[in-house]
C-alpha cells in the first residue's frame, strides 16, 4: 500500500510540468473569473470612476443640467476662490463646528467608556445602550427634534434654562450665528458620543488586566493609571477616531440641513442664520441641485476633495510623529 | 524584617466560591518559598492576597509584623513578577523599570543608578531603549524581574514567571533565579504548577490542592515522607505508581497482590500498625525509581518480584522508562540505560518495598511509619 | 482508508463546468437586462391615430381637469397623467431632458422654481404660431407671472393665488371694534393705520394679542406689494428697490411689538391659528383649504378676509407650460388646446369655479360679479371667490427672474431673521446685496 501511494506522488508533478491539458483547471478558472468580476467592475466604473472624471470635466464648464454645457475654463474656480465669500465661510463653518464638537465628543466618550467599562456597575448595559442609541437615529429625526427642543419661544431647552434661572430671556438658539453653531455641535456630540464610546471601550478591553495589576503594585493611583497607562495604550483607537471624525466632519450635511430646513424649523437660508451652519457639503448641494449650477458645484466638490485629502494627510503625519517619540 | 505571616487566610468569591481556606503559613525573612499545586488550587490567589491585588476575606496577613490586610499594594513594600510579564507596552525598557520610582518621586540620578545596576545584573543593558514588542520572551522576563528589583522591596512575589518560556530557557532561568535570590538576600515567594521548579528552587514548599494546604515541608521531606497520596503523586517525575489492593498476611508476612504475584514488605517494616489494616483495603504507592529490572536487584528484593510485559519503553538517554502491564494493572519503572528490556518483552521487575508508601484508600492519608510531618 | 477518486466523478467534470458557465452567463445577462429595463415610466396607451398627451403633476385634480376637457371637447387624444412629487419635479424634468426621455406636454411650474425653469428657455412661446395666445385674455396682474425675461408668455396660471388678509372675527370685534370686512377695510386703508391700530391692540390686550403671527408673513406681504423686479434689465441687482420699503415697514411693526415671532408654517404657528392670540394672517386663495381649515377645524364662522392696505399681493400659484422638446408637434398642440380651454375660456372658468372653488386666469370673468354667486365658505361666512375677485383688481406682481429662488429662499429669510435680531434695514440690505452678488455669480452689479 505504502509503495503505491509513493509512486502516485512522484508521478503527479511530472504531469503538471507538461503542456496543460484542455481540461486543466488554471486556464479555465481565469476565464470564469472575468465573468464573475465583470458586473462589479462595471458598477465601480460607471458609478464611481466615471462620475469622478465627469465631475472634474464639468467643473470647467457652466451647465444648468438642461441646456448644453459651456466651456468657461477656470472661471468657476476663480469665482470660488476670489469672489465668493461662501467658500471660505463654509470652510470656516465646517472647521468651527468640528472644533466645537469633536474634542467634546471625544472627551465625553472617554469618560463614558472609562466609567462604563469598570466592573460591577449597576445597570451598566442599560447605560451603554442609552449612550449609544442616538447614533442609530436618522439625522432627519435628530434635526427635527433638535429644532423643536431649541426653538426660541416654545423649545424645552429655553424653558428649563429660564426655570432654573440660568437665563433671563429665551435665547435664540437657532437664530443667532454662534448659538446656531453651538446647537448644531450639541446635536453632533449627542449623536456620535456613543459610537466613539464603543470604539474606545473595545480598545480598552484589549489592554490586559495584568498591566493594571503591575501599575497598582508600582504605586500608580487611579488618575496616574488613566493618563500614563490607559490613554497611551488607546493611542491607536484615538487616532482612528480623530481621523474618521475629521473626514466625517468635512462631509457634514444631514444634520445642518435638517436642523435649519425642516418643516419645523421656520425659514432660514439653507445654512441657517447668516449661513452660519453652511458646511461645505451643504454649499455644494445648494449650488448644484437648488441653483442648478452644476459646473460651479463640481468645482466646489473638487475643492472639498483637496481640503479633505490635505487635512487627512497632515493629521496622519502628526499622529505618526507622536508615535515615534 | 520581612517575614510574612498568614494566619487562617480565607478567600471567598461571592456568592459561594471559596478559593482558599484555612491557610496558615510562616515565612522567614530571606527564604525562598514555593507555592505549588495543580491549576485552580488557589496558589495564585494567595500570592495576590499577599500582594494586595485581592481582598482578604478572612484571616490576618502580616509583613514584618505589621497587619497588611487593608494596606494598598504600593505601601506593602513588595514587588511582583507576572506570568505574562505585564510590561507596559508603550514604554521603553528603561521606563518600564523606572516607572515605580518615578511615581515615588525618587530623584533622577538615583533612578538611573538603580535601573542601570539592575540591567547590568540581568544582562539587559543594551536593551534599555527598546520597547517590549522588540524583545524575546526571555528578555521580557528579565525586564520584568528588573522592574521588580529596582524597587528594592522586602518581598519578591513571582507568579509562574517561567511558564511562558521554552524548556531550555526555563532550565537556565531557574538557575539564574536561584543565584539572584542568593545575591539579593530577599524573601522570594514563588508560585508554580511545575513540581520540578518547586523542587529545584524552593527552600520550603507549600503543596496546595483545592484551596487547602496539603503539606509544608522541605523538598526532600516531601519526596521521602508525603503526608497523603496527592502530595506523593504530585512530587516526583515520573509520577508515583498507585495500586489499590488488600493488605494480606500469610506465613511469610504482610504482602499485597500484583496480578498473580505477591509482593512482600520487608521485615523491618512489618509492625504492629499493619495489624490494624490486616485484611483491609489499602492504597500502595511505589515510585518508578524504586523498581528495578537488573539481576542484582532482582536478587536483593527477591520478595517483591513481579512478572509483567513491557507495553512501551522510552529511551531517555540517561535512563529508560518502562511502562509495564499485567492483567490490567499498570506500573511505570525507571531503570538504568544499560537495561535490556524493550517493548514487547516479558520481564521480571523487583520493587523496593522498603521505600513503598501506604495510604488509606478513603482519606488518602499516609499510613503510619512513612508519614511526613504534620500539616 | 484512502479516498479513491471513482470513475463516476471523472465523467461528471465537463458537465459541471458547462453548467456553471451557463449559470454565469445567465446571471450576467439577467442583470444587464433588468438594469436596462427600468425607468420608462408608463407606456403609451394604444395609438390608433390618436395623439398621446402626457401631463406630469403632483395634484391629481389636474388630471381630472383634463378628463373634463376630454368630455367637453372630445379631442382625439390618449391622455396620460403621471404623478410626480412636487419636491422632485424639477430634478425629474432635468433628468428627462438630459436622458432624452419623454417630457410631459403639460408641465406644472410652481412659483418656487418658476424663475429658474423659465430661464432655461425650454418652454414654448405660446404667443407664436401654432398656439396663438392672446395676452389680453389674461388677467392683468397675472401677466408678469407668465412672462419670461424675454417677454414671451410661456404658460398660463392655472390656479392664480392673489392674497388678502384673513382675520379672526372675535379678535377683530374685541380689539378693532368690528368684524365687518368693509368697515375693517376703511379702518385699515394704509399700513400706518395698521400699525397705529396695532399699538392700540397691544395696549388693550396687555401685550398678549398680536396683529401678525410671524415676521415672515408680514414681510412677504409688504415686499410683494411693489412691482420692482429683483434684477434690472441690464442684469444689475435691484434688491434694495424691491425689498427695502417692505422691510422698513416690517421693522416698524416688529419694533412696535405688534408682530409675533413664530416661524411661518411651524407647529407653533399652525397651533396659533386656533390659539386666539393673533388677528391677521396672509391668505392667498389656497390658504383656506390647505392651511386654515386643517389647523382650525373648529373655527367655522370665525374667519373673515379683507383686502390689505396697499392692495392685494400674489402668493404662490401654478403655471401650465409646454416644454419645447415634449412629444410631437401634434401632442404639444393638443396640450395647448387643453390649456386654453381650462384657463382662457368661460367653460374652463366655470369648471374651475365649480370644482376648485377658485377663479381662472380668464380676464372677462373678473368683471362679471355674478360669476361666483352663491359660493359661501362656511369658515369665512363670506363668498370667498368674490372677495378674491375684488382683491385681484389691484394686485401688484413683479416680473419673474431666474434669481427668484435665490432671493425668495435664501435672501429674504435671512432678512426676516435679521429684522428679528434687531439689525437696521440699511445693514440688512447691505448684507443681502453682498450675499446676492456672491450667490448669483453672473450679476453685473
Amino acid at each position: 500500500m505504502k509503495e503505491k501511494s509513493a509512486r502516485n506522488i512522484i508521478i503527479t508533478p511530472a504531469t503538471n510540468s507538461r503542456k496543460p491539458r484542455r481540461g486543466n483547471k488554471p486556464g479555465k478558472r481565469n476565464r470564469y473569473a472575468i465573468f464573475f468580476l465583470a458586473p462589479y467592475i462595471a458598477g465601480v466604473l460607471v458609478f464611481w470612476i466615471l462620475p469622478i472624471l465627469f465631475t472634474f470635466a464639468i467643473s470647467f464648464t457652466k451647465w444648468d443640467g438642461f441646456n448644453a454645457m459651456q466651456f468657461i475654463g477656470i472661471e468657476n474656480y476663480k469665482h470660488l476662490f476670489l469672489e465668493d465669500g461662501r467658500f471660505f465661510k463654509s470652510l470656516f463653518n465646517t472647521v468651527v463646528i468640528m472644533g466645537l464638537s469633536i474634542p467634546v465628543t471625544l472627551v465625553l466618550a472617554l469618560i463614558f467608556a472609562y466609567i462604563l467599562s469598570g466592573k460591577a456597575l449597576y445597570a451598566k448595559r442599560f447605560l451603554q445602550l442609552g449612550v449609544f442609541l442616538p447614533y442609530i437615529m436618522t439625522p432627519v429625526a435628530v434635526g427635527i427634534i433638535f429644532a423643536l427642543l431649541f426653538d426660541q419661544h416654545y423649545g424645552f431647552v429655553n424653558r428649563i434654562l429660564m426655570y432654573l434661572h440660568i437665563i433671563q430671556s429665551p435665547l435664540p438658539w437657532l437664530g443667532n450665528e454662534w448659538l446656531a453653531r453651538i446647537t448644531l455641535a450639541i446635536a453632533l456630540i449627542w449623536m456620535y458620543c456613543g459610537y466613539q464610546m464603543i470604539l474606545l471601550m473595545s480598545g480598552m478591553s484589549m489592554i490586559s488586566e495584568d498591566v493594571y495589576d503591575a501599575a497598582r503594585i508600582d504605586g500608580a493611583n487611579t488618575r496616574q493609571v488613566f493618563f500614563r497607562i490607559t490613554l497611551p495604550l488607546l493611542k491607536g483607537v484615538l487616532v482612528f477616531v480623530v481621523i474618521t471624525s475629521l473626514i466625517g466632519g468635512f462631509q457634514l450635511f444631514d444634520e445642518p440641513l435638517l436642523l435649519f430646513n425642516s418643516s419645523l424649523s421656520g425659514k432660514f437660508p439653507i445654512g441657517g442664520p447668516d449661513n452660519a451652519a453652511l458646511t461645505m457639503s451643504l454649499f455644494f448641494y445648494n449650488e448644484s441641485y437648488t441653483n442648478f449650477n452644476f459646473g460651479y458645484g463640481a468645482a466646489i466638490s473638487y475643492m472639498m476633495f483637496v481640503v479633505i485629502a490635505l487635512i487627512s494627510f497632515v493629521s496622519m503625519k502628526i499622529m505618526d510623529r507622536g508615535d515615534r517619540l | 524584617m520581612a517575614n510574612i505571616s498568614l494566619k487562617n487566610i480565607r478567600k471567598v468569591y461571592p456568592p459561594d466560591v471559596t478559593a482558599v481556606d484555612g491557610f496558615n503559613l510562616e515565612i522567614e525573612d530571606r527564604r525562598f518559598v514555593v507555592l505549588v499545586g495543580p491549576s485552580g488550587c488557589g496558589k495564585t490567589t494567595v500570592l495576590r492576597m499577599i500582594a494586595g491585588l485581592e481582598e482578604i476575606t478572612g484571616g490576618e496577613l502580616r509583613i514584618g509584623g505589621q497587619l497588611m490586610n487593608e494596606v494598598p499594594p504600593k505601601n506593602r513594600d513588595i514587588a511582583m513578577v507576572f506570568q505574562n510579564y505585564a510590561l507596559y507596552p508603550h514604554m521603553t525598557v528603561f521606563k518600564n523599570m523606572s516607572f515605580s520610582l518615578e511615581l515615588r518621586k525618587v530623584p533622577k540620578a538615583e533612578i538611573k543608578r538603580r535601573v542601570e545596576e539592575a540591567a547590568r545584573i540581568l544582562d539587559i543593558e543594551r536593551l534599555l531603549h527598546r520597547k517590549p514588542k522588540a524583545l524575546s520572551g526571555g528578555q521580557r522576563q528579565r525586564v520584568a524581574l528588573g522592574r521588580a528589583m529596582v524597587r528594592e522591596p522586602a518581598v519578591f512575589l513571582l507568579d509562574e514567571p517561567l511558564s511562558n518560556l521554552d524548556a531550555k530557557l526555563r532550565a537556565s532561568m531557574r538557575t539564574e533565579l536561584i543565584k539572584l535570590h542568593r545575591r539579593l538576600e530577599t524573601t522570594f515567594v514563588y508560585v508554580t504548577h511545575d513540581q520540578t521548579e518547586a523542587m529545584t528552587m524552593g527552600e520550603l514548599i507549600v503543596v496546595m490542592k483545592d484551596g487547602f494546604i496539603q503539606q509544608i515541608d522541605t523538598p526532600q521531606n516531601l519526596y521521602d515522607r508525603p503526608c497523603n497520596a496527592f502530595v506523593a503523586g504530585f512530587i516526583g517525575n515520573p509520577q508515583m505508581n498507585f495500586m489499590n489492593g488488600v493488605l494480606e498476611r500469610d506465613e511469610r508476612g504482610f504482602h499485597m497482590a500484583f496480578a498473580k504475584d505477591r509482593i512482600y514488605f520487608p521485615k523491618e517494616r512489618q509492625g504492629g500498625w499493619m495489624e490494624a489494616y490486616s485484611g483491609k483495603p489499602v492504597k500502595l504507592g511505589v515510585r518508578p525509581e524504586d523498581i528495578y529490572d537488573d539481576e542484582a536487584s532482582l536478587d536483593k528484593y527477591g520478595d517483591a518480584v513481579i512478572n509483567a510485559h513491557v507495553e512501551v519503553s522510552e529511551l531517555m538517554g540517561s535512563e529508560v522508562y518502562l511502562y509495564l502491564e499485567r492483567e490490567g494493572m499498570n506500573l511505570t519503572a525507571r531503570v538504568g540505560p544499560g537495561t535490556t528490556s524493550r517493548t514487547g518483552d516479558k520481564v521480571k521487575v523487583a520493587i523496593d518495598m522498603g521505600k513503598a508508601h501506604l495510604f488509606d484508600p478513603e482519606n488518602e492519608n499516609a499510613l503510619s511509619d512513612r508519614q511526613g510531618k504534620d500539616d | 482508508m484512502r479516498i479513491r477518486k471513482g470513475k463516476g466523478n471523472t465523467m461528471k467534470q465537463p458537465m459541471k463546468k458547462y453548467f456553471s458557465a451557463a449559470l454565469c452567463l445567465f446571471a450576467l445577462s439577467t442583470m444587464l437586462f433588468a438594469s436596462a429595463c427600468s425607468n420608462t415610466g408608463g407606456a403609451d396607451s394604444g395609438g390608433d391615430g390618436a395623439v398621446d398627451v402626457v401631463m406630469w403633476g403632483w395634484g391629481e385634480e389636474w388630471g381630472f381637469a383634463f378628463e373634463a376637457y376630454m368630455e367637453a371637447e372630445a379631442p382625439d387624444v390618449n391622455f396620460e397623467y403621471v404623478a410626480v412629487d412636487g419636491d422632485e419635479y424639477v430634478q425629474k424634468l432635468q433628468a428627462a431632458v438630459s436622458a432624452g426621455t419623454r417630457l410631459p406636454d403639460i408641465a406644472a411650474l410652481e412659483m418656487d422654481s418658476r424663475g429658474q425653469l423659465m430661464s432655461l428657455g425650454i418652454f414654448e412661446n405660446l404667443e407664436s404660431p401654432p398656439y396663438g395666445l392672446d395676452r389680453s385674455e389674461i388677467m392683468d396682474f397675472l401677466i408678469p407671472l407668465c412672462t419670461n425675461s424675454e417677454g414671451q408668455v410661456v404658460g398660463v396660471e392655472t390656479q392664480p393665488a392673489p392674497g388678502g388678509l384673513a382675520y379672526r372675527r372675535e379678535l377683530a370685534k374685541e380689539y378693532l371694534g368690528t368684524d365687518d370686512p368693509s368697515e375693517l377695510e376703511s379702518k385699515l386703508q394704509t399700513w400706518d393705520d395698521f400699525i397705529a391700530l396695532g399699538k392700540e391692540v397691544k395696549e388693550k390686550s396687555g401685550g398678549k394679542v398680536y396683529m401678525f403671527a410671524s415676521i415672515d408673513e408680514a414681510a412677504f406681504i409688504l415686499t410683494s406689494q411693489n412691482s420692482q423686479p429683483f434684477v434690472t434689465e441690464d442684469g444689475k441687482s435691484n434688491l434694495t428697490a424691491a425689498l427695502k420699503g417692505g422691510f422698513e415697514t416690517t421693522k416698524e411693526m416688529y419694533d412696535a411689538g405688534i408682530v409675533d415671532v413664530l416661524g411661518d408654517q411651524t407647529p407653533a404657528w399652525n397651533a396659533s391659528l386656533s390659539g386666539g392670540e393673533h388677528i391677521f394672517y396672509a391668505c392667498p386663495t389656497w390658504y383656506p383649504f390647505y392651511v386654515i381649515e386643517p389647523n382650525d377645524p373648529e373655527g367655522i364662522g370665525q374667519w373673515g378676509i379683507i383686502s390689505p392696505p396697499g392692495g392685494g399681493y400674489n402668493m404662490g400659484g401654478t403655471l401650465f407650460g409646454i416644454p419645447s422638446e415634449a412629444g410631437t408637434e401634434a401632442s404639444r398642440l393638443e396640450a395647448w388646446k387643453f390649456i386654453k380651454w381650462l384657463t382662457l375660456s368661460e367653460a374652463g372658468a366655470e369648471w374651475i369655479r365649480d370644482n376648485w372653488d377658485s377663479a381662472s386666469s380668464y380676464k372677462p370673468i373678473y368683471s362679471d360679479p355674478g360669476f361666483f354667486e352663491g359660493q359661501v365658505n362656511p369658515y369665512f361666512e363670506m363668498n370667498l371667490p368674490e372677495a378674491f375677485l375684488r382683491i385681484s383688481q389691484d394686485v401688484t406682481t413683479r416680473p419673474i427672474t431666474k434669481y427668484d429662488t435665490i432671493v425668495v429662499d435664501e435672501l429674504m429669510p435671512q432678512g426676516y431673521r435679521d429684522i428679528e435680531a434687531g439689525k437696521s434695514v440699511d445693514e440688512i440690505m447691505a448684507g443681502l446685496e453682498k450675499s446676492f452678488k456672491e450667490q448669483a455669480g453672473d450679476l453685473k452689479g
